[in-house]
């Protein structure tokens, strides 16, 4: 009951910071010089088309009208045509979306659990060379962009010792397997495709582990310190002197409380993995959203900007909320706090 | 030493390592606890007090060296033991009751969790989930806890500084024990509420049949408690008498200024309390570590650090002023 209330309350949070997020792509819409109509039109429409156009796409009335019709079109799903595609910004969508979805969740995957266990190896053996070793390593990892990273691993494992294909999702000669969840490794599995599996396994490979380094030892780190700050706490303490035995005091009553600050990070990191996808996915050439997203930027293609930036802001939302409930769920003071 | 020392601590010597070199903290600390005896401590703050019990259960922080001494727990001695062993045995033997309550406990689990767990390792026989919470539920009356069901699914910051020390002792007596160590239970804690849980640590132990350490920098809670007091200085044991003796009749200058110190509800000024401050555990003089605040001070108080002499029956002080047989120039 108490968890419903507090979801609900983040969850109506979260609806002011999307509305605010879409006015102000609204507004920077209008504030744009240029006409849209005559942009869609092209330079030598008639003015007559042009008018018309402006009427239908409705223009000429108030701005707090203007939005509202634009505003009830986004919550249909309706982003509007793109200039770029020419087809309706939400066909684009979703056909780019679950690339990038999918190389999104498989890198978060490695960044939660490869930051997790590289901060405990590091508590653990605190102070030695398996440690100064993940210390160093993290430094850099924290320091580099996953461009770097994609552009590094592109040379070694594509061009000096080629053991993993480097371009797209899935090799020429194996079709996509029907269409469930529009993720390449979940649906292969439904289908039983098994080299399909593999084939799109080793494609994502490289572009999710460059893409997860960056959050992967910034998780390291964190869990590496909120542990080490932790085991010198008093409650350690008392839990060793009331006769707990050491690696049930490590990985539960030390682990749980300093996941928190881990947490907290992992989901603001796994957000930002989707705008660091841009440039990972240029570099692998992989057919997702960024590619997409990249493009209409460069074209001027309002709707479909405006487009992918709602869609951005609605992945941040919902991140902020599923990391405030997981950390409500490990450090009950939040929630009882309310 | 007959069969009756439950615990004894001999030349207890511990150094911490600091950056620029080490603070001699233990300087050589000699105590005993007998069977179903209760001492008191008293000391001021960074005297060493912590620092001692916290050997005692091999509790002391990664930069404490041990230099020398000895640690007798009945007959074993527990600085000899591996940890495996130790672990085992510091279960079964000792217990302590921290100074503040308010960290003393894991902030992210709930009470139940805390002492269901620490009665599931200490007992030998494997406990149900049922069992656990109806040991849980005993535990937590034996502490003159109100509604054991709500306080163990609360969690710590939940419940009041005097609950959560309840909740400590709780805890402490979840384990079969033979020794009881208090480090300041009352510190951090309201007046009013320190009557109460010094009451209880005090029939607790009773009833238990529990030796006590008592550790506290405040004399007017040991009086009624304890039978006998060590009084600490600067890392060892520089008086002990009986509770009464001490009160009755101090003999070492420190432990005099120490009891002057009480202000008094009976009128009289404020006392200055003892003027100066502990030595520098880093770089200590040589000779007697009170010196520079000793207003009798001799000479050879600079030179030699003095060692324990019995003036009256079971009253030991260490200090130069009552010994017959030395130098005194």
């Amino acid at each position: 009951m108490r968890t419903i209330k507090f979801l609900l309350k983040r969850l109506a949070l979260s609806l002011i910071v999307l509305f605010g997020l879409s006015v102000m792509i609204f507004i920077l819409g209008r504030v744009v010089p240029g006409d849209p109509a005559r942009m869609s039109l092209g330079a030598n429409a008639p003015q007559e088309t042009v008018d018309r156009m402006r009427q239908q796409m409705h223009l000429d009335e108030p701005l707090v009208v203007q939005y509202g019709y634009w505003f009830s079109g986004i919550i249909q799903g309706d982003f509007g045509k793109s200039l770029y595609t020419k087809r309706p910004v939400i066909v684009d969508l979703t056909e780019f979306f679950p690339a990038t979805l999918e190389l999104v969740i498989f890198s978060g995957l490695l960044m939660g659990l490869g930051g997790l266990i590289l901060g405990i190896i590091s508590t653990k053996f605190n102070n030695t060379w398996v440690d100064n070793i993940i210390r160093i390593v993290s430094y850099l990892g924290v320091v580099t962009p996953s461009f770097v990273f994609a552009i590094i691993f592109l040379l070694i494992f594509g061009y000096l010792w080629p053991i993993f294909p480097t371009m797209g999702r899935l090799s020429q000669y194996l079709s996509f397997p029907p269409n469930h969840t529009g993720l390449l490794l979940i649906d292969s599995l439904i289908a039983g495709e098994w080299e399909t599996f593999w084939n799109g396994f080793s494609h994502i490979i490289l572009p999710a582990i460059a893409l997860a380094l960056g959050g992967m030892s910034q998780e390291a780190r964190i869990t590496r310190s909120s542990m080490l700050d932790n085991m010198s706490k008093d409650y350690i303490l008392s839990h060793r002197a009331y006769g707990i035995p050491e690696k049930k005091i490590f990985y539960k009553y030390l682990l749980k409380p300093s996941l928190i600050p881990t947490v907290t990070v992992f989901g603001l990191d796994f957000a930002v993995l989707f705008g660091n996808a841009f440039l990972v996915e240029m570099v692998f050439n992989w057919p997702g959203l960024s590619r997409y997203g990249i493009n209409v930027m460069l074209q001027k293609d309002l709707n479909a900007i405006s487009a992918v930036i709602i869609l951005l802001g609605a992945i941040f939302v919902l991140m902020n909320i599923v990391t405030d409930l997981v950390v409500s769920f490990l450090d009950p003071r939040i929630q009882l706090a309310d | 030493m007959g069969d009756n020392y439950l615990l004894k601590v001999e030349d207890l010597t511990v150094d911490y390592k600091v950056y620029g070199g080490y603070l001699k903290v233990l300087d050589g600390v000699n105590f005993y606890v007998k069977h179903n005896e209760r001492v008191g401590i008293i000391g001021e703050t960074g005297c060493g007090k912590t620092t001692t019990m916290k050997s005692i259960l091999r509790l002391q922080a990664n930069n404490a060296i041990f230099r020398k001494g000895k640690i007798t727990v009945g007959d074993q001695d527990i600085l000899k033991m591996n940890d495996k062993n130790f672990h085992a045995f510091r279960k079964k033997g000792l217990a302590m009751i921290f100074q503040e309550p308010m960290i003393a406990l894991n902030p992210v689990f709930t009470i139940g969790q805390q002492i269901e767990d620490v009665i599931y390792h200490a007992s030998d026989t494997k406990l149900s989930k049922a069992e656990l919470k109806q040991k849980a539920r005993e535990v937590i009356a034996s502490v003159s806890l109100p509604d054991a069901d709500r306080i163990l699914s609360n969690y710590p910051f939940q419940l009041s500084g005097g609950m959560r020390q309840r909740i400590c002792i709780a805890l402490a007596i979840s384990m079969a024990q033979k020794l009881l160590i208090a480090d300041e239970p009352t510190t951090a804690l309201d007046v009013t509420i320190q009557a109460q849980i010094l009451e209880l640590i005090d029939q607790i132990s009773k009833q238990k049949k529990m030796s006590l350490i008592l550790i506290t920098h405040s004399l007017g809670l040991t009086r009624n408690t304890t039978d006998r007091m060590y009084v600490m200085y600067a890392g060892s044991m520089i008086e002990s008498c009986s509770t009464k003796q001490l009160y009755e009749n101090p003999l070492h200058p420190y432990t005099i200024g120490l009891l002057k110190s009480i202000p008094r509800l009976t009128g009289g000024e404020f006392s200055n309390g003892i003027p100066g401050r502990l030595p520098d555990y880093m770089n200590p003089q040589p000779g007697c570590r009170f010196q520079n605040r000793c207003t009798k001070v001799m000479d050879i108080c600079r030179r030699q650090k003095p060692s324990e002499i019995e003036v009256e029956p079971e009253h030991y002080v260490a200090c130069f002023l009552f010994d017959q047989k030395g130098d005194k120039q």
